[in-house]
C-alpha cells in the first residue's frame, strides 16, 4: 500500500494547530458572550435604579417643587443623565405649553450639554445621531454646536444627516432654520418620508404660517433641490394646511416644470391639487395630456383627481384611461364612469379583455380601495 | 486498485476545500452580522418620524394573514394582530377554504356581516366566496375563499388590501407589538426598499399571557432546543450578513413586510412551488434586475416574531425536506442568475453561496461521509486524521453556533436566565453529533424529492401557542 498522502505528520500538525486556533476563539467567543452579558444587565440594573431616582424628580420639577440647581444634583452618572433625557425627551414630544418649555430649559444643564457634545464627537453613527437628538430639543445658541450641526448634515450616513437637520431647526434664528432646511433638501440621497418629516419640523418651528409657507414655497420654486425632494413637500402641504398657497402654486403648476425627468413633481401636484384646492385644474392637465403620460403615476392621479371631480367634460380622457395597460388606472377610471351616462355603453368601448373587470366593478358600485 | 485511491484522494481534497471554503463563508457573515448589528442596533429611535408620523403620509400597512382549519386558535391570533402598535393599519385575514369552523368564529367572535366592494385581480388566486368586515372592529377585513393554499391565500390578501405596505404574517406566529414600527425603518431610510425581513424566534418553552411572550424561555425537548440555535444562527448572521452585503435571497414567510405595488409587479406569490417564500425574493431581484429598477430588499435583527416549531422527529423532518425543495426549486429557476455578473453580487456571490453551501452541502457532506469512510478503510488517511478533521468540524459549528447566542446578546437580549444561554451553548456541542448528520439526510432527502417532482407541503401538528401558558 502506497504511503497514504493526507499522513503526513505536517498537516496532521497544522490541523491540530488549527484546532486550538479555533477552540480558543469558541472560548473567546462564549467568554465575551457571558461578560457582555453580565455587563449588559448590570448597565440595565442601573438604568432601571436612575429611572426611578429621576422619574419622579422630572415631574417634581415640572410642578415647581425643585429648581434646575436641584435637579443636577441628581444627575450623577451616565446611567441617570441617559434615563433623564429619555424622559425628557418623550415628555417635551408629548407636552405643551409651559410645561413643555421648562423642560427644554432643564436640558442645558451643564452636565447634559457635556455628555452630548462627547457623543457628537463620537466616532459611531448611532451615539452621533443620539447626541443630534439631543440638540433636537434644547435650543442651541452655541456658535460651535451650531457649526458642528451644519457639518453633520453633509455626513454620508442619511441618519446623522437627518437627526443633524432636526437639531438644527430647533435653533431660533429662521435664517439659520432655511438655512438648515435647504442643506438638506440639496442631500441628494433623502428618503421621501424624511423630506416630508423635516418639512413637519420645518413648518413647526416657525412663528407664522406665513412664513412657514414662504419659506417652503421658496424651496419648491429653487431648481437646485432634487425632483424627487420637491415631489415630497408638495404631497406634504395638504397635511399642512397650507391652503394659501393653492394660487401661487398653481401658476407654477401651469409652468413648464424643469427638474422632473420622472414626473414626479408633476404627480404630486395633481395629487396635492386634489387634496387641497378646488382650483380647477383641469385645463393644466388638458394642456399638459398628463394622461398620456408615459408614467403610470402620473395617468392614475390624473384617473383620481377626475374620479373625485367627475365632470361629464372628462368622459373621452376616462375612456381612454378606462383601457389603459395599468391596472390601477383602469379601475379608477372605470369607477369614475359610473358616474357617467355613458356608463351602460361601457362595454362598447372597452376592450373586451377588460370587460370582466367592468363588471366587477359595477357590482361593487365603484366601492374601490384609494390607489396612489 | 491505485485508480480508486487516486479517486478518492482527490474527492477527499475536494471535501476539504469544499468545507474550508464555506466556512470561511460563514465566519465572513459573522464577522459583517457583528459590526452590522452594532452599527445600526437603535436606530429606530432616531427615526422616530414625529411628524410623519401625525399626517396620513405615515406608511400605511395591511397586515395579511392566511388561515386554514385554524378554529381553536384564530380569534386569539386575530386579537392579537389587531392589537399591534401602529397608527395606520389594517388586518386582512385570508379563510383559504377551510374545512372547520374558521370562518363562522370569526363571523361570530367579531360580529362581522359581508361587504359589497370591489375584488380586483392584481395577482391570480382561486375565487372569493365573501368579504367580511365589522363596524367594531374597523381595521378587520375576514376574506372567505376557496382552498388554494397559501401562496393564493396571500394572493387573494394582496388584492384585497389597500395600503402601500403588506406584511405577510402566518396566523399562528406571535408578532411584537412594536414590529411594523421597527420594521418600517428601512423603508423610512431610503425610498428603495421594497421589501424587509425581520427575526424569527422559537416560541416553544416560552410562556404567554394575553398571547404576548411573557418569559423567554428556551424550549424544554431537544428538538425544540436544537431548533432554537439554528434559528439564532439562520436569523443573526445569516440573514444580517446577506443585508449588510445587499444580496438577501430569503425573507421568511412567516414575517416579511412588502411594497404592494413591487410585488404585485412581480406577479405576486407563486402558487406552483412549495418555497413560496424565497422564490418571491429571488423574483422580486430577477425583475427588478431586469427591468433596470432601483430596489432594495433587507432584513433587520430587531423586530421578531414568534414561531412554533415542531418538537417530534418525523414532523420536523417533513418540514426540512420541504424547505430543501423549496430551495432547490427556486434554485433551479433562477439557475440563470447563477454566476452572471448582471445581477451584480447576486448572482457572483448569493446566489453561488446558496447553491453551492446550502443546496449541495447534504449531498457533499453525506458523500464526504462515506468518503472519509472509505478513505480510512484504503489507508488514505488514517485514524488520527479522520478524528482531528470531525473534531475541527465541530469546534467550528460550535463557533457558528455561539456566535449567534452572541448575537442575540448584543440585540434583543431575551434569554433572561444565564442557565438558557449555557443551554444554548451546550446544544451548539450536542447538535454536530447525530442531528447535524440526521439534517443533512432529511435535506438529501428533500432534494431528491424534488427531482422525483414532489410538492406536498406536509401536515405539522401544532399545539398551539399563546393560548395558555406553556
Amino acid at each position: 500500500m502506497q504511503t497514504p498522502l493526507l499522513f503526513d505528520e505536517a498537516i496532521i500538525g497544522i490541523i491540530w494547530g488549527v484546532i486550538i486556533v479555533l477552540f480558543l476563539l469558541f472560548i473567546i467567543i462564549t467568554l465575551y458572550a457571558l461578560i457582555k452579558r453580565r455587563l449588559l444587565a448590570y448597565w440595565q440594573k442601573r438604568l432601571d435604579i436612575a429611572e426611578n431616582t429621576i422619574l419622579p424628580k422630572i415631574y417634581e420639577y415640572i410642578d415647581g417643587e425643585i429648581t434646575e440647581e436641584q435637579f443636577d444634583r441628581f444627575l450623577k452618572n451616565r446611567f441617570d443623565i441617559i434615563t433623564a433625557f429619555g424622559n425628557i425627551n418623550e415628555m417635551i414630544d408629548n407636552l405643551k405649553g409651559d410645561e413643555k418649555n421648562r423642560l427644554r430649559e432643564l436640558l442645558d444643564l451643564p452636565r447634559f450639554k457635556k455628555f452630548y457634545l462627547k457623543k457628537l464627537n463620537s466616532s459611531r453613527t448611532v451615539q452621533i445621531a443620539k447626541a443630534c437628538m439631543y440638540f433636537e430639543k434644547k435650543n442651541i445658541t452655541d456658535a460651535a454646536v451650531i457649526r458642528k450641526l451644519q457639518k453633520l448634515q453633509h455626513h454620508s450616513y442619511n441618519v446623522i444627516g437627518y437627526s443633524a437637520t432636526l437639531a438644527l431647526l430647533n435653533t431660533d434664528n429662521q435664517r439659520l432654520r432655511e438655512n438648515a432646511l435647504k442643506t438638506f433638501l440639496l442631500r441628494s440621497n433623502n428618503s421621501s418620508l424624511t423630506v416630508s418629516d423635516i418639512i413637519y419640523k420645518f413648518y413647526s418651528e416657525c412663528d407664522t404660517k406665513q412664513e412657514a409657507a414662504e419659506a417652503i414655497f421658496e424651496q419648491i420654486t429653487d431648481d437646485q433641490i432634487p425632483g424627487k425632494h420637491i415631489a415630497p413637500i408638495i404631497t406634504m402641504l395638504p397635511e399642512l394646511g397650507l391652503y394659501g398657497l393653492a394660487t401661487p402654486l398653481y401658476e407654477l403648476f401651469r409652468k413648464p416644470i424643469e427638474n422632473d425627468d420622472s414626473d414626479l413633481i408633476l404627480a404630486a401636484f395633481i395629487r396635492g391639487f386634489n387634496h387641497f384646492s378646488t382650483i380647477d385644474i383641469f385645463p393644466v392637465l388638458k394642456e399638459k395630456e398628463t394622461w398620456s403620460s408615459p408614467f403610470d403615476y402620473v395617468r392614475l392621479e390624473t384617473a383620481n383627481w377626475m374620479k373625485d371631480r367627475y365632470r361629464p367634460e372628462f368622459d373621452d380622457i376616462l375612456i381612454r384611461l378606462a383601457n389603459d395597460p395599468d391596472k390601477e388606472v383602469r379601475i379608477v377610471s372605470q369607477a369614475a364612469l359610473l358616474q357617467s351616462d355613458q356608463a351602460k355603453n361601457a362595454l362598447s368601448f372597452l376592450e373586451e379583455k377588460y370587460a370582466e373587470e367592468w363588471k366587477g366593478i359595477k357590482e361593487s358600485g365603484g366601492r374601490i380601495a384609494e390607489y396612489h | 486498485m491505485q485508480s480508486i485511491t487516486d479517486l478518492l484522494q482527490l474527492i477527499n481534497y475536494l471535501v476539504l476545500g469544499y468545507f474550508i471554503l464555506l466556512n470561511l463563508g460563514y465566519m465572513i457573515l459573522i464577522g459583517v452580522s457583528y459590526f452590522h448589528i452594532r452599527k445600526f442596533k437603535d436606530l429606530d429611535k432616531i427615526f422616530k418620524m414625529t411628524g410623519v408620523y401625525s399626517t396620513s403620509l405615515y406608511k400605511p400597512v395591511s397586515v395579511i394573514a392566511p388561515a386554514y382549519n385554524e378554529e381553536a386558535s384564530i380569534i386569539a391570533s386575530v386579537d392579537s394582530l389587531l392589537s399591534l402598535k401602529y397608527s395606520n393599519f389594517e388586518v386582512v385575514v385570508v379563510n383559504d377554504g377551510s374545512s372547520d369552523g374558521t370562518l363562522q368564529k370569526l363571523l361570530d367572535h367579531y360580529k362581522l356581516t359581508p361587504e359589497n366592494r370591489h375584488k380586483p385581480l392584481f395577482v391570480k388566486h382561486k375565487p372569493i366566496r365573501g368579504i367580511y368586515t365589522s363596524s367594531r372592529y374597523p381595521r378587520l377585513i375576514v376574506v372567505d375563499k376557496e382552498n388554494g393554499g397559501k401562496a393564493d391565500a396571500l394572493n387573494a390578501g394582496i388584492n384585497i388590501a389597500s395600503m402601500d405596505l403588506f406584511c405577510a404574517v402566518d396566523s399562528d406566529s406571535i408578532l411584537e407589538p412594536d414590529v411594523i414600527v421597527k420594521m418600517l425603518r428601512t423603508f423610512m431610510e431610503d425610498d428603495q426598499t421594497i421589501a424587509v425581513g425581520g427575526v424569527i424566534r422559537v416560541a416553544n418553552g416560552c410562556t404567554y399571557k394575553n398571547r404576548r411572550i411573557e418569559k423567554v424561555r428556551v424550549p424544554k425537548s431537544f428538538i425544540g432546543r436544537i431548533q432554537a440555535v439554528e434559528y439564532l444562527r439562520a436569523f443573526l448572521f445569516g440573514r444580517v450578513g446577506w443585508d449588510y452585503l445587499e444580496s438577501l435571497l430569503i425573507i421568511s414567510g412567516a414575517f416579511g413586510l412588502f411594497e404592494r405595488k413591487a410585488v404585485i409587479r412581480a406577479g405576486g406569490y407563486l402558487h406552483d412551488t412549495v418555497g413560496e417564500d424565497m422564490e418571491l425574493v429571488v423574483r422580486l431581484h430577477d425583475y427588478h434586475i431586469k427591468n433596470k429598477l432601483p430596489y432594495r430588499i433587507r432584513f433587520i435583527s430587531e423586530p421578531v416574531c414568534w414561531t412554533e416549531v415542531p418538537e417530534d422527529r418525523k414532523t420536523l423532518a417533513r418540514q426540512r425536506n420541504r424547505w430543501h425543495r423549496g430551495l432547490a426549486d427556486t434554485l433551479f429557476r433562477y439557475r440563470h442568475m447563477l454566476f452572471n455578473p448582471r445581477y451584480g453580487r447576486i448572482g457572483l456571490f448569493a446566489m453561488p453561496f446558496f447553491f453551492f453551501g446550502e443546496l449541495l452541502s447534504p449531498v457533499v457532506e453525506i458523500s464526504g461521509y462515506i468518503i472519509v469512510a472509505l478513505s480510512w478503510w484504503f489507508g488514505i488517511i488514517n485514524t488520527q486524521f479522520a478524528m482531528l478533521f470531525l473534531v475541527a468540524a465541530i469546534v467550528l459549528g460550535m463557533i457558528l453556533s455561539m456566535s449567534a447566542v452572541l448575537l442575540e446578546e448584543l440585540t434583543s437580549r431575551r434569554y433572561e436566565s444565564a442557565k438558557d444561554i449555557f443551554i444554548l451553548a451546550c446544544y451548539s456541542f450536542v447538535e454536530n453529533l447525530g442531528y447535524r448528520q440526521l439534517h443533512a439526510f432529511w435535506r438529501l432527502g428533500g432534494l431528491i424529492d424534488y427531482f422525483k417532482g414532489e410538492k406536498e407541503w406536509g401536515k405539522m401538528q401544532r399545539k398551539g401557542i399563546g393560548e395558555k401558558s406553556s
